[in-house]
């Protein structure tokens, strides 16, 4: 993790995901205008004094909206994660330790999730269901469930074989500890690069799915909305539509690199002892 | 008469492949008194480790599955207990230590916090309490400044100094039995040496009995009074351990010890004995040893001897002493 900080990319990315974050959260507090705020005088007003990042078709504030948009977003896809996250190691652990009918169980359900294509579970889920933030969570979190277990599972196989497995069975530990002690502190590493790979699919599969119109319904704002409403009015001004995608883009981006990073500086032929 | 602590009757172990039923362990009977050390010798495969793993239970269910016998440990049948009741006696009265101690601890956890870890798992006791008695058993073992060793990760020390760690660890609950399953094996010489006049030092202040699983005979002459020899999942002989280095009964253990390099032997290339351990699951019909046996007769490649009690504490099983039953020295 030390090394982390010394990875100049890493850097780069984690001050650029801190700031979206910090800017987002403060956002009211930062920014003069209201995000909701209608105003017929300043429709699509190019960045200037005023409105940083311009207006959109409504006059409403981008700078206000895109980082209002971030909390949503980024909120959505953290939850998701986590609970994917949640899920999946715990299912990873269970099927790679306890083998046999567990194992065949939860890997063949797994199989049967990956077959779904995500658009259309998500489709299905919001018709039936209405759309809201939760619900997305639950879409995204439980669809990257599959990939989060199987990295877990093909970890925690590994785990399982290693002496001290067998040396703190032979100490009488139980087999919910050995899970708890000698597995999952020992398969983590490779559980946080999903998630971080794993977020930036979740905005991306966050911003698409509302694209779509499957997201939070507006009033409330993520970017895949921002895009979508703006995107008629792009003869006129495209910034309305420039900013969301330019972060939706650096957002996955920064999340992606942070993810190839850790996992380089987890790969045990590059680490030194 | 004496205190028989463990007495493994008749065991049968079997394991189940695509190919059929092997059996790896056949009729393995023995027993250790306390405060005893008995040493298992054998060559790879020959179900030493089965055998021990067998005695705490842990032998992985499939594919393995203990279909016969006994495990008699204080009075008690070890085989009837359930999983819950065997994480109780598992290092509480029987541990364990390994071949391997680069792996055989937890990466990510200091030493001191996994031996307290134990000891807290069957014993209610304060943090504080379990630490400092983590401190005394690393002392004991001979490791070095214990009080700053307990906050180092297992990367931090050598390996001597890992297999002395796991070796307090098993300690840490002065378990009545402790089984170690090639614990020097991974180590250089020197160490080697060590770590045997550690565990027989601390065999004498704990009065514990002793399993020491090896394939290396000078590591038993050196640690272990009586010794069983293991072939292709049978006892082929039983004997204390200086008579077994006297004179071999078994052609096997011949054959062992012929193959020690001798410092003070002018030939030049060590003994071997032809052959392989026959796969479990192609095992000769007769003697298992006949097919590799500069002796085998007849009789050897058709029916398995049993195994003869030679008088002295010694048994053996060939058929080169069926006529003389008690024909012992």
């Amino acid at each position: 993790m030390r090394n982390l900080l010394k990875d100049r990319r890493a850097k780069v990315c984690i001050a650029f995901l801190l700031l979206v974050i910090v800017v987002s959260l403060l956002i009211d507090h930062l920014s003069p205008h209201d995000p909701q705020t209608v105003n017929g005088d300043s429709r699509f007003l190019p960045p200037g004094k005023g409105f940083l990042m311009g207006t959109d078709e409504f006059g409403r504030d981008l700078l206000g909206r895109v980082f209002t948009g971030a909390k949503l977003t980024l909120g959505i896809s953290f939850f998701s994660m986590l609970l994917a996250s949640v899920l999946g190691i715990a299912l990873g652990i269970v099927a790679g330790y306890y083998r046999g009918f567990f194992e065949k169980l939860i890997m063949r359900l797994i199989d049967i999730t990956l077959c779904f294509p995500p658009i259309v579970v998500a489709i299905f889920v919001v018709s039936f269901f209405g759309s809201s933030a939760a619900h997305l969570i639950c879409v995204i979190g439980l669809l990257y469930v599959p990939r989060v277990a199987r990295v877990v599972y093909s970890s925690t196989l590994t785990v399982r074989e290693m002496q001290h497995v067998e040396a703190s069975k032979s100490m009488g530990a139980s087999n919910l500890r050995i899970m708890l002690i000698n597995i999952f502190p020992n398969i983590l590493a490779p559980a946080v690069v999903q998630f971080s790979l794993g977020m930036g699919h979740a905005v991306l599969m966050e911003s698409g799915l509302s694209f779509l119109g499957l997201g939070p319904a507006p009033p409330a704002i993520t970017w895949g909305r921002m895009v979508q409403q703006s995107a008629r009015f792009m003869d006129i001004s495209y910034f309305p539509v420039l900013w969301p995608s330019l972060l939706i883009c650096l957002t996955i981006l920064a999340f992606n690199i942070l993810g190839d990073v850790l996992r380089d500086s987890m790969d045990p032929r590059l680490k030194s002892l | 008469m004496t205190d028989t602590l463990l007495a493994v009757e008749d065991l049968q172990v079997e394991f189940k492949t695509s190919e059929g039923t092997a059996t790896v362990v056949d009729g393995v009977s023995f027993s250790v008194n306390k405060g005893e050390t008995l040493g298992i010798v054998g060559e790879s495969g020959c179900g030493k480790s089965v055998t021990s793993l067998s005695i705490m239970r842990l032998l992985p269910t499939p594919p393995g599955n203990i279909a016969g016998g006994r495990i008699v440990f204080q009075g008690q049948n070890l085989l009837d207990l359930s999983e819950h009741e065997m994480c109780g006696i598992r290092g509480h009265d029987i541990s364990m230590i390994f071949q391997e101690p680069m792996t055989s601890l937890n990466p990510v956890y200091t030493i001191g916090q996994q031996i307290s870890e134990a000891i807290r798992a069957h014993k209610k006791i304060s943090a504080r309490e379990a630490r400092s008695q983590t401190v005394k058993m690393l002392e004991m073992v001979g490791i070095p400044e214990p009080a700053q060793r307990v906050s180092n990760y297992p990367h931090q020390l050598s390996g001597g100094m890992r297999q002395r760690a796991m070796i307090a660890m098993a300690l840490s609950l002065t378990p009545k039995l402790l089984i170690a399953d090639e614990p020097t094996t991974a180590l250089d010489v020197t160490i080697q040496a060590q770590i045997l006049e550690l565990m027989r030092r601390i065999k004498e202040e704990m009065d514990m009995a002793i399993i020491l699983i090896t394939h290396d005979l000078g590591v038993i002459a050196e640690v272990t009074k009586r010794v069983m020899v293991m072939y292709a999942g049978t006892v082929v002989e039983e004997a204390l351990v200086d008579d077994l280095f006297l004179k071999p009964y078994h052609p096997y253990t011949e054959g062992l010890l012929a193959s020690i390099p001798q410092l003070n032997s002018t030939q030049e290339r060590l003994h071997v004995i032809e052959g392989m351990v026959p796969h479990a699951l192609q095992r000769p019909r007769g003697c298992r040893f006949a097919p590799r046996c500069p002796y085998a007769e007849e009789i050897c490649q058709r029916t398995e001897p049993a195994l003869l009690a030679m008088g002295g504490g010694r048994s053996v099983r060939c058929w080169k002493y069926k006529n003389s039953p008690q024909g012992g020295e």
